[in-house]
């Protein structure tokens, strides 16, 4: 250490080793070194992605080809591709698809309308603005499980206060049971998400209205739009980029959703809310299924990534 | 008045429970404060050095159970109890999580007997270890039923029983002993009001109860309350009865036999005549609708009675009568079963560092005195499964002598649980089914029927063999206990 200390000791007149063997040598180590700290930084990420993300994908890619129960005693058995033709026949598999698109298409219609029509809303300075907007995302704050729990206590059939509601509007008792009914079990899972959700995309077009520059309304106006017209010819065109990732980020959250289904119906009455992740969850943790959930896991993702590749292709071309 | 008055109380428990949660970390302090009991056991001369043995369990009325010994097992065995609360199919998954790595997170297994094919490979004979200590588990005390089919796996003594689980029927004395309301239904349906027999007067006095006022309180009433968020557990009385079995000596599914599909129609009828949301219902929220005094009758396990007799939970002290479930004509014979389901059993995991300590605390929590006291307490939820606890006088004082009887008499015709390897995924097949037919979602033959085509595809994927073997240990025990396939006519 002491050896060392005294073969890098800087002179006051160069600021640089004494030692170092030229100028030349000093620059290629520090052009070395320059290039490297990139990698030094992005280094405990990249190996934390690699081994949470990649690592674990690729095995679960791995382990989709055995025949792995983890009841069923001795090693799990290579079947090949035996897995994937199972979910490929698999109905419950694309009812669970099927499923999981009632419940992910309307919430997003709503979610993008509600959100669009709030954002309009609060798009003007006004006395109290911040404090409405802090207020209207709130939902945003609490996490998916804590909404699907109060949603619950909401919908209580009996005590719930939205029966209430409904009853004292009505002039009758009205007791339906939101959670527990064929009918209204996907309604209710829609409603709380959208709840929940709304705001998220009322944030986002927000952001993108406070982007549209109001000379291109003065000049709308100047030409005699007005109204409805400035809306659909000068903020829904100017908004589409933002619209697009909405689809996208709310569309994915939509197609995943498993922890409201988890909290508040346990994929019932019967099957009626079980979604694609649900399903997948069920047959790996519940059923320990290990296997088959991967590979159904990896054709559900591949037909996602499929999926958002033509959605973006087909934006792309639509934007030119 | 009453319904906004519920209300209010249904938010002010919500808050509570609410304020519960934020206050979390101060609850185990207070459970801590529990009453203590005391059975020591004379002339025990082992103790060991303050070990701690982990112990996981499903609700807190368990944990409760565990922690009214938890003291003295300290002070008489020198053994630490460290006592957890996981969700039932967490717990599960967690067990089997970690067997398939040779480890447990767990010193003693806390299972449901009907998963002891999956528990069975992972434990140590418990036969064995209780001799080799020199533990007598008083096995003569404990009831044919639960010994039989709770306790014993392959020929060997593989666990001992902490939770004796069995259903039976308790109905409302408000609604039944009302001579009025006697008159009414002897004039509709032309027999007696008294409990029922069979189901289909249970549909019938459900039907007559949710439409014919009889709360004293002027309060909302209904027929029935079942668990339709599990609603196999509810079925197994009605499939039993129905002379039906889960699979034939071939394995092939009996689930949509005649027979079968009969007791799952009772079931989907009965829905009708439950509280709105029931099919979210579990054992808690039927228990609550009992003591609540909001149905005239009800399916649930034994310990709702007791629950139902406790002033601090219960509005309805002393109006709870109980009989045995009721049964189904078949051939013109009335067959009366009550399932034996679920029900909580201790094993020791071969992957446990301390496997002599905790074969100690597991026969300690079986105890025939521990386990009067569990049954003497409303707050554990533990029902009977020893004979001499049942038989005990404190017992038939505190609670009567016709419960005592109704617990007797059932557990001669109780009917146990499928077990199988994975049974999980039969059951979680059965309860689907059950649970979207009830809803009006499906009819009910082609639930049964989906039942019977799902159980044949986990049975082929789990190797049919395997599973032939499994059902034909159950299928030779049904037999002995005189319980054997009736096809209806």
């Amino acid at each position: 250490m002491g050896q060392r200390s005294e073969s890098v000791r800087l002179t006051a007149a160069e600021g640089r080793p004494s030692v170092w063997p030229s100028g030349q040598a000093y620059a290629k180590g520090k052009a070395r070194r320059r290039r490297l700290t990139p990698f030094y930084f992005a280094g405990p990420a990249v190996i934390f992605v690699f081994v949470g993300s990649i690592f674990m994908a690729l095995y679960a890619l791995y382990i989709s080809f055995f025949d792995y129960q983890l009841q069923r005693p001795g090693a799990p058995r290579f079947v090949g591709l035996k897995n994937y033709a199972e979910a490929f026949t698999d109905a419950k598999l694309w009812t669970s698809i099927w499923q999981t698109f009632t419940i992910a298409v309307p919430a997003l219609a709503l979610e993008i309308v509600f959100g669009l029509a709030l954002a309009m809303l609060l798009n003007r300075s006004f006395r109290g603005r911040a404090i409405a907007i802090s207020l209207i995302v709130t939902p945003v704050m609490v996490s998916s499980a804590a909404a699907g729990m109060a949603w619950r206590l909401l919908l209580e059939p009996r005590y719930g206060p939205v029966n209430d509601i409904l009853s004292r509007l009505s002039g009758q008792p009205v007791q339906i049971g939101w959670l527990s009914s064929v009918e209204w079990a996907r309604p209710a899972i829609v409603l709380t998400d959208v709840w929940h959700m709304t705001p998220f995309v009322m944030l986002l077009v927000l952001a993108g209205l406070g982007s549209i520059s109001d000379d291109i309304y003065g000049a709308a106006k100047i030409d005699g739009a007005s109204g409805w017209r400035l809306f659909v010819d000068i903020t829904l065109p100017l908004l589409k980029p933002i619209l697009v990732l909405v689809i996208l980020l709310r569309g994915i959250d939509l197609v995943r959703i498993f922890d409201l289904i988890f909290i508040m119906t346990k994929g019932g009455p019967g099957t009626i809310t079980k979604t694609v992740s649900y399903y997948i969850y069920e047959n790996g943790l519940s059923f320990f299924r290990i296997g088959y959930a991967s590979a159904m896991a990896w054709i559900v993702a591949i037909f996602f990534i499929i999926f958002s590749k033509f959605y973006l292709d087909y934006l792309r071309k639509e934007s030119r | 008045m009453q319904r906004s008055l519920n209300r209010r109380r249904f938010l002010g428990v919500s808050l509570g429970a609410a304020s519960a949660a934020a206050l979390g970390s101060r609850v185990p302090s207070a459970l801590a404060q529990q009453t203590q009991a005391t059975v020591a056991p004379a002339g025990l001369n082992k103790t060991f050095d303050n070990v701690e043995i982990r112990i996981a369990t499903i609700a807190e009325y368990y944990a409760y159970a565990f922690r009214m010994f938890q003291d003295e097992i300290e002070k008489e065995l020198g053994v630490k109890l460290s006592i957890e609360v996981v969700p039932a199919n967490d717990l599960y998954a967690r067990n089997m999580q970690d067997y398939a790595s040779g480890s447990t997170s767990y010193d003693i297994a806390y299972f449901l007997p009907y998963q002891l094919p999956d528990f069975a490979p992972h434990l140590d004979p418990l036969g064995q270890l209780l001799d080799q200590y020199g533990l007598d588990p008083q096995l003569d005390d404990v009831l044919p039923a639960f010994k039989n089919f709770y306790t014993m796996w392959d020929g060997q003594l593989v666990t001992l029983p902490f939770d004796g689980d069995h259903h039976l029927m308790l109905y409302n004395k408000d609604a039944f002993e009302d001579e009025k309301l006697q008159q009414q239904f002897q004039d509709k349906y032309g027999y007696e009001l008294a409990a029922p027999t069979s189901y289909d007067q249970y549909l019938q006095m459900a039907e007559f109860f949710q439409s014919t006022p009889w709360r004293k309180d002027g309060g909302q009433g209904y027929g029935t309350a079942e668990g339709y968020l599990e609603p196999a557990w509810w079925y197994e009385n009605r499939l039993a009865s129905s002379g039906a079995l889960y699979f034939d000596d071939q394995m092939n599914p009996l689930i949509n036999s005649k027979n079968a599909i009969a007791a799952a129609q009772n079931l989907v009828e009965c829905a009708k005549f439950n509280p709105p949301g029931a099919n979210t219902f579990g054992y808690q929220e039927v228990e609550n609708a009992i003591a609540q005094g909001d149905v005239a009758l009800s399916i649930n396990w034994s310990s709702a009675f007791r629950t139902s007799m406790d002033p601090n939970k219960s509005k309805v002290v002393g109006k709870i009568g109980t009989a045995v479930t009721p049964g189904m004509m078949v051939n013109g014979n009335l067959i009366r079963h009550d399932a034996l389901c679920t029900g909580w059993v201790l094993g020791i995991p071969t992957y446990g560092p301390n496997k002599e300590a905790a074969t100690y605390v597991a026969w300690y929590y079986s105890r025939p005195e521990v386990h009067t006291a569990f049954i003497l307490d409303p707050n554990t939820g533990i029902d009977a499964y020893r004979r001499s606890s049942i038989q005990n006088e404190e017992f038939a004082a505190k609670y009567g002598a016709d419960f005592v009887k109704t617990i007797e008499d059932s557990l001669t015709v109780g009917f146990p649980d499928l077990q199988l390897p994975n049974a999980f995924e039969y059951y979680t097949s059965l309860h689907n089914q059950l649970k979207e037919a009830s809803a009006g979602g499906k009819s009910v033959d082609d639930a049964m029927n989906q039942v019977a085509s799902e159980w044949n595809d986990i049975t082929d994927r789990m190797g049919r063999e395997q599973q032939l073997e499994a059902w034909s240990r159950e299928f030779n025990a049904l037999k002995e206990a005189g319980i054997e396939y009736v096809p209806m006519e």
